[in-house]
């Protein structure tokens, strides 16, 4: 017998069922008897009644939310987001329980997850913490001497670095287009071509008729770019020969789907599972995941979108030895930043 | 923008404490084909009763036709009208197709059952689809293919907008195979999805867009046709590509095995002969002739004519150790699960051994010797406590032990996963080694036509084409493996 079955509800069920039993038996008797006798028969049949209804309200006012209230705390011990949202309505036991999930939900509270991730977002676009105007004043300026110089390439490369710095450290909470989001790609893809020249090759990828929908598109600011680096990084870097990259986006009628593929050395089935494991817990796993390597950027951008728009979105990783890696982002279909869910987290 | 027909978003699902499906993500859209490879089998049905039944869900949600129809927190209350063609028909086999396909469909609600409006009704349908199958005929006088043609209309006709195929090339030949995908892709083309389910890539590949590779309750990856090749991970390929590299061996010019023009049941005129050593694939294109050819040589039934020849003599058709059959999923139905494995081991050597039964001595003895091929650990379990790896390796051991002059191999890749196949051959190797002539009754050729040293094929009972290793790239018609013996 599963373990959540043994305390309160196996005894209520056994006490329900050997209780229904007897006293269904000394209805029926007396039920029989007073056939037999001619005597009114109507008190046995409303005491039936009685006891069926009991029956069902113990099932439905007991039975069925403290086994949705055990359901809730297992998926919450093994590491999903525990708000009210994600959990529903759960049926408290006494005050101690009331006391207790206040706590937690405080401690889980979208709005807090989300700030945690949005640090650690900051925490990975700056890990040095650089003053912005400084920084950018600075490859300004060595914009300016290279072009002096006659240095075109450096000068390209300095100006590449100061667009995707200003993309990349000012307000990391807010929505912005898919266009924004993909130009920041090309950016930082810009970049990396300087390392890798022609052994990488990045090509976005949708339908023509949808081109336009799809750009206008709201998703979180950073989705795109970490995960474009960790395909870089742990896929085509390693591998020997040139490596291609690319971002599908397609829509369905309330989804909209965009896929980071690289052709690189991709990874085994249990770092998939792993990985994938990591991912979907709507928060939980964010702030310790930074001690297990690798997925930080993953888990980061998953959190974000789940606590932004719910468990049904976010990231989903599909992998094999040889084959490559594909990231698959999922996102509803917003154009406005008034059709978030959870709004008060952009505050 | 497409639409969504089925979208499973991270779904976990445990059946009695186990695992079956993890972090389960998936989607499908209007008339698309997408293929399900599994690497391992260990879920798929648990997928298939999940997508039809909306079972409990540990976490997760199952999207049907843009609508949430199950997840973790509300288990779904009504079945999907999802349809479901497996390698064993669901078809009632005293009923007419058009009683199959109508008056047992969900919703079927008339009192009354016409036959002549129902056959009406269904003819015209049938015909559309350039399939020679009458309404009015019994499901048990159709051929394998012909039935599955006939769950297909009968879920299309039921309203699903997902039908499910398995493994359904087990059952039908490659011509045949041909047809059914020329059917589902026009299907495909009136907005219904299929997923279909096979542990084959090379049959995938010819139908489907999308591949999503299934293993141990996981989709791991998508695959589109150019990933093939590493699909295999290199090591199956390359053992494909190293087999079709060796050049046959010298055969002995006595044959091991030769029917000449054999007839009885079923069987319309078979003619074959393999060597000790050599592979011959006997492909059956309407899958009808395994039983009663199996039958014959056995002595269970007369041949009406025909010779047959063991070792070059005359050979009256009566059970012997001569010749070996290996049935389909050997795995379960060679297997005695009450008996130990040394037991299951010591089956039919004792025309070799008479005393083994006797002698604990003798069976020891054996013990040791084949515990160097298979491991120590096997023979300390009984059939249900082993792997399917080690199951096979009794019934294939078994076989050699008896070192039969002919082996019949009756679909021995069915139902195997990628693992299960590459051991197979193994053990197919290893019997066409020790000298045996390995007989293989296939009614679809992947896996089994990289053996090949030659292939008949049987068409309505009757061997109408032999053709040679050496000739194989000159096929005239589609077989899996086929391009890389045209590489140079």
């Amino acid at each position: 017998m599963n373990g959540r079955y043994r305390y309160l509800l196996a005894r209520l069920r056994d006490l329900m069922i050997a209780g229904g039993v007897v006293t269904a038996a000394l209805l029926l008797c007396a039920l029989v008897t007073a056939l037999r006798g001619g005597v009114p028969v109507w008190p046995e049949l409303a005491a039936l009644a009685a006891l069926l209804l009991m029956g069902v309200a113990v099932w439905l006012f007991v039975a069925r939310p403290y086994r949705k209230r055990e359901q809730a705390l297992e998926r919450m011990l093994r590491g999903y987001a525990g708000g009210e949202e994600e959990m529903g309505p759960v049926t408290l036991m006494g005050p101690g329980d009331e006391r207790l999930l206040g706590e937690l939900r405080q401690m889980l509270s979208p709005s807090q997850m989300f700030k945690l991730n949005k640090r650690q977002a900051q925490y990975l676009a700056l890990q040095n913490q650089i003053n912005p105007h400084f920084l950018y004043n600075t490859l300004e300026s060595i914009r300016s001497e290279a072009m002096m110089a006659g240095l075109s390439s450096v000068a390209d490369m300095t100006e590449a670095l100061a667009n995707f710095f200003r993309y990349t450290i000012s307000k990391v909470e807010n929505l912005v287009s898919v266009e924004d989001e993909l130009q920041n790609c090309e950016t930082y893809f810009h970049i990396q071509q300087y390392r890798f020249g022609d052994r990488l090759e990045l090509t976005v990828r949708c339908a023509p008729e949808d081109r336009e929908e799809l750009y206008r598109c709201r998703l979180p600011k950073l989705t795109l770019q970490p995960i474009l680096e960790n395909s870089i990084i742990h896929g085509t870097e390693l591998k020997v020969g040139k490596g291609h990259l690319t971002i599908y986006l397609q829509r369905t009628g309330e989804r909209l789907l965009i896929q980071v593929s690289d052709d690189g050395v991709g990874m085994d089935e249990e770092t998939l599972a792993r990985l994938n494991g990591k991912l979907g817990k709507g928060g939980l796993v964010g702030a310790s995941a930074g001690s297990q390597r690798g997925g930080v950027a993953l888990v980061n951008v998953d959190n974000r979108i789940r606590l932004l728009f719910g468990e049904e979105y976010g990231l989903h990783v599909y992998s094999m030895p040889e084959l490559g890696t594909t990231v698959e982002i999922t996102l509803p279909i917003i154009t406005s930043d008034r059709d978030v869910r959870n709004r008060e987290v952009l505050r | 923008m497409r639409e969504e027909v089925l979208r499973l978003s991270e779904v976990t699902y445990v059946e009695q404490g186990v695992v079956q499906l993890e972090d389960f993500c998936l989607s499908v859209f209007a008339g698309e084909i997408v293929g399900v490879l599994h690497r391992s089998g260990h879920g798929i049905s648990a997928l298939i009763d999940l997508l039809r039944l909306n079972l409990p869900l540990r976490a997760g949600s199952v999207y049907y036709r843009g609508e949430r129809v199950n997840s973790w927190r509300a288990p779904g209350r009504h079945d999907n009208r999802v349809g479901v063609i497996k390698s064993q028909s669901s078809l009632v086999e005293d009923l007419t197709v058009a009683d199959n396909i109508f008056v047992l469909r969900p919703g079927f609600r008339s009192w009354l059952v016409r036959p002549r409006v129902l056959a009406g009704q269904v003819q015209p349908v049938l015909d559309s689809l350039g399939v020679d199958i009458r309404a009015d005929a019994l499901v048990s006088t159709l051929s394998p293919f012909e039935r599955v043609v006939v769950e297909l209309v009968k879920a299309v006709v039921a309203g699903c907008r997902l039908i499910i195929l398995r493994e359904i090339g087990t059952i039908i030949s490659d011509v045949e195979l041909e047809r059914l995908h020329a059917l589902l892709r026009r299907y495909a083309q009136q907005g219904i999805s299929f997923l279909y389910i096979s542990y084959h890539y090379e049959e995938l590949m010819q139908l489907c867009d999308r591949t999503a590779v299934y293993s141990n309750g996981r989709i791991i990856t998508v695959l589109t046709l150019k990933d093939g090749d590493a699909l295999y991970g290199g090591d199956y390929l390359e053992r494909v590509r190293e087999q079709l590299r060796q050049s046959p061996a010298s055969r002995p010019a006595s044959s091991a095995l030769e029917l000449r023009d054999l007839r009885g049941g079923a069987v319309r005129g078979v003619s074959l002969t393999a060597a000790p050593g050599e592979c011959v694939v006997l492909q059956d294109l309407q899958n009808l002739v395994f039983g009663d050819l199996i039958s014959i040589l056995l002595g269970e039934r007369r041949a009406e004519s025909g010779e047959i020849l063991l070792g070059g003599k005359p050979f009256s058709p009566h059970p012997t150790r001569e010749i070996a059959i290996i049935r389909e999923l050997p795995d379960v139905s060679m297997i005695f699960p009450e008996m130990s494995c040394l037991d299951n081991l010591c089956m039919t050597v004792d025309h070799r051994l008479p005393e083994i039964w006797r002698s604990r001595r003798a069976r020891e003895g054996l013990r040791r010797e084949w515990a160097q091929r298979m491991g120590e650990d096997v023979f300390t379990l009984y059939p249900d406590r082993m792997t399917r790896r080690q199951r096979y390796d009794v019934v294939y051991q078994r076989i050699l032990l008896q070192r039969p002059r002919v082996v019949l191999c009756v679909q021995p890749f069915r139902g195997a996963d990628l693992d299960t196949r590459m051991h197979i051959w193994e053990l197919l190797e290893e019997l066409l080694h020790s000298g045996a002539a390995v007989v293989i009754l296939a009614v679809n050729l992947a896996d089994a036509f990289t053996l090949a040293d030659r292939l008949v094929r049987v068409r309505r009972g009757a061997s109408c084409e032999v053709y040679e290793r050496s000739e194989f790239d000159r096929l005239p018609f589609s077989a899996p493996w086929l391009n890389l013996y045209r590489t140079p």
